[in-house]
């Protein structure tokens, strides 16, 4: 699952990881879409990039859409029986509400990957408005990306992986970019956590 | 302070007295989200994410903004060569902190100025 607040990055972050995925590795990967809007964006993107999108708008399915959510999980597994199932929570999303559906209710799941991305390029701002979703999301991570580190200042790198490391002292937090793709070394890291 | 999330999705076609360049139509979506994201800034940052689709038969574009100042756009490889007639506009803007109303109506202005 991937997760992070609105705008982080988690698309761009995805279409690396699904292309990766499926030209390198060969892997099957349908990915579900789930935007807060009742039009979607992200998906029809992913679609046009050539990726198995499955849509799920107009609510979160922390909260709203539960039922749709494990209603597309075990579609999926009986149709597609995929390697890997990428989700991209929406912006708004407590990633453990997430979880606790998929570990209740999703058939086919043999392991549950959390990652969030989090935007260094807002991270003081974002901080300061609205700590409690940020952080929440953080919490919830088994590795967190300090993502857009183009946009950011060393200070607010920093910043954020002493924070994150103060909230979720499990989770590795690796910087990246991501705009011109997923580095190598987080890439790898990445699969390793996901396999472990 | 608790804020909460306002989310407002709109799909237009535009019709432009002319057709456009992709260059053009990139400017037009692209000074539309930089005017959302100067009226919906706190701290020099959107709490929030304001993104657009725009597509008309096979090329495509997708527009984010995050910042005032900043759009960042990922298009198709036939997106720069391609001549617009009637190109569909999906945006989505999903904030925290202004009331719904206050949204819709900065949304609906920002799109009224658009040739439609």
């Amino acid at each position: 699952m991937v997760s992070g607040f609105l705008g982080s990055g988690k698309t761009t972050f995805i279409r690396h990881l699904a292309g990766y995925l499926v030209v390198q590795k060969e892997q099957r990967v349908v990915i579900i879409e789930n935007e807060a809007g009742e039009v979607g964006i992200d998906d029809r993107f992913l679609a046009r990039e050539g990726f198995q999108v499955r849509e799920i708008y107009g609510g979160c399915i922390c909260c709203q859409l539960t039922g749709e959510l494990t209603l597309a999980v075990n579609q999926i597994a009986e149709r597609f029986n995929p390697d890997w199932l990428i989700i991209e929570a929406t912006g708004i999303a407590r990633p453990s509400t997430i979880l606790n559906t998929l570990r209740k209710y999703g058939k086919g799941i043999d392991n549950i990957f959390t990652l969030v991305i989090a935007d260094t390029g807002r991270w003081e701002e974002l901080s300061e408005i609205m700590p409690e979703l940020i952080f929440a999301q953080i919490a919830e991570a088994d590795l967190v990306i300090a993502g857009k580190i183009d946009e950011a200042s060393e200070s607010a790198l920093q910043s954020l992986m002493a924070k994150a490391k103060e909230i979720n002292p499990r989770a590795e937090v690796l910087p990246a970019s991501l705009i011109k793709g997923i580095e190598e070394p987080v890439l790898r890291r990445l699969l390793q956590h996901a396999y472990a | 302070m608790h804020m909460h999330e306002t989310a407002v999705s709109r799909r237009v076609e535009l019709r432009p007295p002319r057709p456009l360049s992709a260059g053009e139509l990139e400017g037009i979506v692209s000074r539309l989200l930089l005017r959302l994201a100067e009226g919906l800034s706190i701290k020099g940052v959107v709490p929030g994410h304001i993104k657009a689709f725009v597509t008309e038969g096979e090329p495509y574009a997708a527009f984010s903004c995050t910042k005032p100042g900043k759009v960042v756009t990922r298009a198709s490889n036939d997106w720069s060569g391609s001549v617009f007639l009637k190109p569909s506009l999906s945006l989505n803007v999903v904030v925290f902190g202004p009331a719904k109303d206050e949204v819709e109506n900065l949304v609906d202005g920002c799109l009224a100025d658009l040739p439609q």
